[in-house]
């Protein structure tokens, strides 16, 4: 019966210390173009991000100077009001003041 | 092909491609002169036609008065509504109406009377509250809407009406106070130009410029509240009581030339200075009307001739009860006889034409006449002592000057000059005759009247004003006290009679004056109308107040000592106690 052999050739010295170069990563046309658009995407959701952030404090800046204004014009609803409340006529006209006893001649101490 | 059909396929195209350059080129040479050389100049249209300005309102400065020495608002600024209406979007009228009656209050006719005469737009109600205003938009009435004013608000009502003034619709101050201190008391606006988008919105951009508005100066007056209410009421009393056109009042310190009250009778409400039909209630009377003041200027006749030595309180004359003078006959008041010895103060106790005719005799070196001298001595006393003739200054608008007719030689001139003594023939304003007796009662300091207590700073500190002192020694010491010593045998024992006996244990000085009426035209004198005057002082020996009151053509009343010094002597009382001044001696 015969035997097939093969003939191995002799290893080399150092054979599998020589480290191969890896294989070169090469893009294609189509995955670039994905990854070109996914970097995009990614940059725009991070602008987008920060726009937002912007958008929201200046909405909140707005809506405090509108509180802001709004107590202002309470402020000075409310100055009138105290005014008015304190003016001679209403004064004058209220119960207290035509309750009180109209003054004497006063007398002075030495 | 031959070689020649060549060569001409190289020439076309070689001049198609050179034409093909020549227009590059070109191109190239517009597009150069528009983006270089042009560049500028679209700029700045792109920047004009994007960019728009707006002004920030500044805010109106505030007014406040004293209540002692307490500042407290008197004029305020305050932001309401105005409910308006598009009568071609109105769909149903009598519905809006009365919808907004119930809100608003008043009429719905009225409503629908303003409507139906309007064509596009008109205001139903203004000074409409920020919560009213929002029912209003809930109802959601078609053709009515709302928008945000800004309104002076005057809470002490008719308060020192004519001394405030009020604010137009324009914004800008009219009369008093508001129109002399307008400037100052609007501010600057300030400006925004920001970058539109197509809408012509603003978009907030880094770029946008903002130049902040400087809001006006807010004031503290001099005015006391409690005094001018009383002043208010006093008048309007005597006013109706005498049944008077008008009348005025103004209290001043004679330590500071600081004006505690001005007030006038009839009056008007500044919040609604639109329902005033009579423009005359705006004018402050005070400061505005120069007339003939009648004998309370025989005070100032009298302290020339003290100043200048020419008489004393001693000096005697026989008063032949009239002069005549370059054919007129001018005399005392009805009722006087003449009589013999009569000492200047007489003269003013009895409030004696012809003595005060008798001072410029002296004053010009002759008891019988006249002269240019003595003439100008007068002159120069009124004009340069007393500042007669002049504007004070005072923070009002439409201060009248008055008249001092000048000494001369011509003929008539000896007549006004006669006049002149006892307060006719010249024209002078209250501000003026208070200040020059505050002046007298000070001992001889003339201050520049004023309104103005000082400046309020945004963290409600006040920064005071100072006095401003226009001349000294304008009188002596010594013509200080004679004159004051006059002046209150004036009230005791003269025309004043009743200002003494309502004050008894104080001591007061001051003088009557009732004057015939000039015709506005200028010839003569109206029959029967006369203004009359009380000026005075108190306490004698140091004075706290100068007061001047004047009741303009009171009814059947002849002479100020019914009418004038009745309400001085009120005012007196009534400032002795606010004031804590005891009577003489305690």
């Amino acid at each position: 019966m015969s035997v097939a052999t093969m003939s191995v050739p002799a290893a080399r010295r150092n054979q599998n210390l020589t480290r191969q170069p890896a294989a070169q990563l090469k893009l294609g046309p189509v995955s670039a173009t994905f990854v070109t658009i996914a970097m995009i995407t990614l940059l725009a959701l991070l602008y987008l991000n920060q726009v937002t952030k912007t958008s929201y404090f200046t909405y909140q800046t707005a809506q405090l100077s509108a509180t802001r204004d709004k107590l202002m014009a309470q402020k000075q609803s409310l100055s009138v009001e105290a005014a008015r409340l304190q003016s001679i006529s209403t004064i004058q006209n209220s119960s207290v003041a035509k309750g009180m006893v109209a003054e004497g001649k006063p007398t002075y101490a030495n | 092909m031959t070689y020649n059909d060549s060569l001409v396929q190289r020439r076309r195209l070689t001049y198609l491609i050179g034409l093909l350059i020549a227009f590059g080129v070109i191109l190239v040479l517009k597009l150069v002169y528009l983006q270089l050389i042009m560049h500028s100049h679209y700029q700045l249209q792109a920047a004009q036609d994007q960019t728009r300005k707006y002004e920030i309102p500044a805010t109106r400065g505030q007014i406040y008065d004293l209540v002692g020495t307490t500042p407290t608002p008197l004029v305020l600024n305050q932001t309401l509504e105005v409910v308006w209406a598009d009568p071609t979007e109105i769909k149903d009228k009598t519905t809006t109406v009365n919808d907004l009656a119930g809100v608003l209050g008043g009429k719905a006719s009225d409503y629908l009377n303003k409507i139906d005469h309007a064509i596009k737009y008109t205001e139903l109600a203004t000074r409409v509250s920020t919560s009213t205003a929002a029912k209003v938009r809930a109802l959601n009435l078609p053709g009515i809407g709302t928008v945000s004013r800004d309104y002076r608000t005057y809470p002490e009502g008719t308060l020192a009406s004519q001394e405030l003034g009020f604010v137009n619709a324009d914004g800008v101050g009219q009369y008093g106070i508001e129109g002399f201190l307008n400037k100052s008391l609007a501010g600057t606006p300030g400006e925004f130009a920001a970058k539109t988008d197509t809408n012509g919105d603003p978009i907030a951009t880094a770029n946008n410029i903002a130049k902040q508005p400087v809001d006006g100066t807010s004031y503290v007056l001099t005015i006391d509240q409690n005094i001018q209410a009383e002043a208010e009421k006093e008048l309007a009393a005597a006013v109706k009581s005498d049944q008077a056109v008008n009348g005025s009042v103004i209290i001043m310190d004679p330590k500071t030339g600081q004006v505690k009250a001005m007030a006038n009778y009839p009056t008007y409400d500044p919040n609604n200075y639109q329902s005033v039909t009579d423009y005359s209630l705006f004018e402050n009377n005070v400061v505005n009307w120069a007339y003939e003041p009648g004998s309370t200027m025989k005070v100032l006749t009298m302290a020339a001739g003290l100043n200048t030595g020419a008489i004393t309180p001693d000096t005697t004359y026989n008063d032949p009860d009239f002069y005549t003078i370059d054919g007129q006959k001018i005399s005392n008041a009805v009722g006087d006889k003449g009589g013999a010895n009569k000492t200047m103060t007489v003269v003013l106790r009895d409030s004696l034409n012809t003595g005060a005719m008798y001072v410029l005799r002296m004053l010009s070196g002759n008891p019988n006449n006249f002269t240019l001298a003595g003439k100008t001595t007068l002159f120069n006393y009124f004009t340069q002592h007393f500042n007669l003739g002049s504007l004070t200054g005072i923070q009002q608008s439409g201060e009248a000057t008055g008249y001092v007719p000048r000494p001369s030689n011509n003929s008539g001139n000896d007549v006004d000059y006669a006049n002149m003594t006892f307060g006719q023939g010249l024209t002078v304003t209250m501000v003026q005759m208070a200040d020059a007796m505050s002046a007298i009662a000070n001992g001889g300091t003339l201050y520049k009247p004023t309104l103005i207590d000082g400046v309020m700073n945004t963290d409600g500190t006040e920064t005071k004003a100072k006095p401003n002192i226009i001349k000294t020694n304008i009188i002596s010491a010594k013509t200080r006290a004679m004159l004051d010593g006059m002046l209150q045998v004036t009230v005791q024992h003269g025309t004043g009679y009743l200002a003494a006996d309502q004050n008894p244990g104080y001591q007061i000085s001051g003088k009557t004056g009732s004057a015939e009426l000039a015709r506005p035209d200028g010839g003569g004198y109206i029959q029967g109308a006369n203004v009359g005057s009380f000026l005075g002082y108190a306490p004698s020996s140091n004075p706290r107040f100068v007061i001047m009151v004047r009741i303009n053509q009171p009814k059947g009343a002849a002479f100020a000592e019914t009418t004038t010094v009745p309400l001085f002597s009120s005012l007196t009382q009534w400032l002795f106690k606010y004031d804590a001044i005891p009577p003489a001696g305690q």
